[in-house]
């Protein structure tokens, strides 16, 4: 009796210690939302961490060695923290000090991050929304056609996105505004559920924002009169042709300035640390078969003091990396 | 139903088997502190002086080869530990024990950040905090602990 009781305990065990050995840990080395399965909401730890879980929707996320950085907008994962206003695609400085590589949000349109841009970089506050005024280098477009995919899972989100004017846009990005951008569909809505509308003042012309929400961390603001661009995004059931392929958009005007086809010619880095911002001038894309210009390394200031995460490197390879060039 | 004892058990063999999880009060007075490190009632002070309320922290009896003095107790709710290790070496020791231990276990939420030669470990097992803001606060005052301490 004692050795069938001696094997059963010894088999329980055994069962037990591979059933725990089957729980996974990853990595996730920023704040992030939390899968439904496992509650939803939103994890504001915004240091290495492991969950028994993974990043729900993967293309919300950019990985390398195993660590998760959520690059999305925040607003839809019942998110109460800090949230600036941007517009459109641009660097993601916290990330790219993170993976030691450049990192870029391909959101369309008015979104929100938690963290503001650091003042070195070459963004402009205007509108109500921070816009990249600086030139994209090559491997922001050649990664675009697999990141953009981050508009399709934001899509049938119903949430309120940042109120923007794009009237005052930078000069640079205005085109691709007024081009209405890939994938994207203007459309005109006056007022909007979560601002109260006012009538209109005598102004110059006709204002025109984008977005159904507002706020910028703070109270409310009131937007006195509202004609808002519903930016809404066009999916292309299943068949991700790109904004280049979109023969729409290319027969009624051509390519916009900002989205030639090929990649710019940029020889500095986007975060220049320590200089002040280069003039709002874009140069002209090259050619997608011309030869790309070497891109000069991305030169760090001293590191401040930081939280060290005691964690041993997995031995993931990044997959940037190993991408064929 | 097997699904979840099975785990349970296998987390309480581990713990059983990890002596830094058992306190032993009685050899609170013979352990002794690391210097040039941050120590463990620096960071509960610091923890509470922002408010976190550190609870029930006691001395717990490092494994073997890794810390010197390890302190173990819970901060609103959740499960931790704070250890100050002799030298790099150890630290990175007990580092990989504890990630090999959430390997092992079904850990919710896992974090492990330095402060020199001081580590602060958070377990949190029965998602008592899914949201983390208690961590990230935790964390946030544990980086200024390793920014002071920097020459």
């Amino acid at each position: 009796m004692r050795k069938i009781c001696a094997l059963i305990a010894g088999l329980v065990a055994v069962a037990a210690f591979s059933a725990a050995a089957q729980a996974r840990t990853v990595e996730f080395v920023s704040q992030h939302p939390v899968p439904h399965k496992f509650g939803g909401g939103f994890c504001y730890i915004d240091v290495p961490h492991v969950h028994n879980y993974g990043p729900e929707d993967p293309r919300m996320y950019r990985e390398a060695n195993g660590q998760h950085y959520f690059v999305g907008d925040p607003a839809p994962f019942a998110y109460d923290g800090p949230r600036y206003s941007y517009y459109g695609a641009h660097p993601v400085a916290e990330a790219e000090v993170r993976f030691g590589h450049p990192v870029y949000c391909y959101i369309k349109g008015p979104h929100y991050h938690w963290y503001q841009p650091p003042p070195q970089a070459q963004f402009q506050l205007t509108g109500g929304a921070y816009w990249y005024v600086g030139n994209f280098p090559p491997a922001y477009y050649d990664e675009r056609p697999r990141y953009a995919a981050i508009n399709e899972a934001y899509a049938p989100m119903p949430y309120a996105r940042p109120v923007v004017d794009v009237a005052v846009a930078p000069p640079m990005v205005r085109a691709e505004i007024s081009f209405g951008g890939p994938g994207w569909a203007a459309r005109a809505v006056v007022g909007g559920p979560p601002v109260p509308f006012v009538p209109p003042p005598p102004l110059p012309g006709p204002p025109v924002q984008i977005g159904v929400g507002i706020n910028l961390g703070g109270p409310p603001a009131v937007v006195e009169r509202r004609e808002v661009y519903d930016g809404r995004y066009r999916h292309d059931h299943g068949r991700h042709e790109g904004w280049r392929e979109h023969p729409r958009f290319e027969e009624r005007h051509g390519h916009p300035a900002r989205f030639i086809a090929g990649p710019a010619p940029v020889r500095e880095p986007l975060l220049q640390r320590g200089r002040a911002p280069a003039p709002m001038s874009r140069a002209a894309p090259a050619p997608r078969s011309a030869p790309r210009p070497a891109q000069a390394p991305i030169q760090r200031a001293a590191p401040a003091p930081r939280l060290q995460p005691a964690a041993p490197t997995t031995g993931r390879s990044d997959n940037r990396q190993n991408r064929p060039h | 139903m097997m699904r979840r004892t099975l785990p349970a058990l296998a987390l309480t063999l581990l713990l059983t088997t990890f002596p830094a999880c058992r306190k032993d009060k009685a050899a609170t007075a013979s352990s002794a502190h690391v210097p040039g490190t941050p120590h463990t009632d620096e960071v509960l002070n610091a923890w509470r002086t922002a408010g976190l309320a550190p609870e029930g922290f006691a001395f717990a009896p490092p494994p073997p080869n890794t810390a010197t003095y390890c302190e173990h107790g819970m901060v609103h709710g959740v499960d931790t530990t704070v250890c100050e290790y002799q030298d790099d070496q150890a630290l990175d020791r007990g580092v990989q024990q504890v990630r090999d231990g959430w390997a092992r276990m079904d850990v919710h939420t896992g974090v492990v950040l330095r402060a020199k030669r001081t580590t602060m470990v958070v377990m949190d097992r029965e998602r008592r905090e899914p949201s983390g803001k208690t961590i990230s606060q935790m964390a946030k005052v544990f980086g200024k602990l390793q920014a002071a301490a920097l020459p």
